[in-house]
């Protein structure tokens, strides 16, 4: 499960090169979100613009990711592309999340608010 | 679990002789063969001119069908373990799932309710999502058993 993190000014962004979240690999992701984003403060940002395609145990996986962040850090998505957002959609998952079109506009968001 | 041999296919496509719009996927029940087998019929859907978007929809229903079998049928035999008959018409897919794994409860499928925003938003649930998914972009969809196994039945508009 390819996943890493790095920093980019006040947010913590998360990659990932997999071009599918699914049943196969839903709990490699939740176990390496868990360790990634152990410890770090603030904004968390999952960017999925690689990620072509995400099943419900995918989207239970990155719900998951979600209720095990400490307190003081959030998850938000960015650059879903038309078949995961379709499935956020659907789901009605997409109210849940903040979601950015991508890693960039989140960053933009911060530079807006100041 | 029976042992799965790197050697084994996880998935087969075959189409029909004289008729390239007629597939059959034989695909083995884990969630690597379900892997396989979603990305062959992609490819396969691709070279017939399907949208990006009706791809997409064709995964994402075939997914939730094929894990279901995979987690819940209780399969004796991996290899070859899902069945799934694909004719391509020019405004639908219609499909035919057929595995040798235990009945659904109650001999029919989850209703698949889709929960309210507030519900979802309280209990952040990170299951229950598959079955609405299935409703909500299938129609036609049928379950009966046959020959010892089930036979879900199914269509997929294609706009």
């Amino acid at each position: 499960m390819q996943l890493s993190r790095k920093t980019v000014g006040p947010l913590q962004v998360v990659t990932t090169q997999e071009s599918r979240i699914d049943a196969s690999v839903a709990i490699q992701f939740k176990d390496t979100m868990r360790s990634l984003t152990q410890g770090v403060q603030g904004r968390i940002i999952l960017d999925l613009n690689h990620v072509g395609f995400i099943d419900s145990s995918g989207l239970g996986a990155v719900v998951a990711a979600m209720k095990q962040l400490e307190p003081g850090q959030t998850l938000e998505l960015a650059g879903l592309t038309p078949t995961v957002d379709k499935v956020f959609r659907l789901t009605r998952m997409d109210s849940i999340f903040t979601i950015h079109d991508s890693a960039e506009s989140a960053l933009g968001d911060v530079e807006n608010a100041s | 679990m029976p042992h799965e041999t790197s050697d084994k296919a996880l998935c087969k496509l075959t189409v029909a002789k004289d008729e390239p719009n007629r597939m059959h996927l034989s695909v083995a029940g884990t969630n690597s063969g379900v892997r396989s087998a979603l990305e062959e019929l992609s490819e396969a859907l691709k070279d017939r001119g399907c949208s990006e978007d009706t791809i997409g929809t064709v995964q994402i229903v075939l997914a939730e069908l094929l894990n279901n079998v995979v987690e819940h049928g209780q399969l004796e035999e991996e290899q070859d373990a899902i069945s799934t008959k694909l004719d391509l018409l020019g405004g639908a897919l219609l499909c035919e799932i057929r595995d040798k794994g235990c009945p659904f409860p109650d001999a029919r499928l989850p209703t698949g309710k889709l929960r309210a925003v507030e519900e979802l938003e309280r209990d952040l649930p990170e299951g229950g999502f598959g079955w609405s998914l299935i409703r909500m972009l299938t129609e036609g969809l049928e379950y009966n058993r046959e020959d010892g196994g089930n036979c879900v039945r199914f269509m997929i508009p294609i706009p």
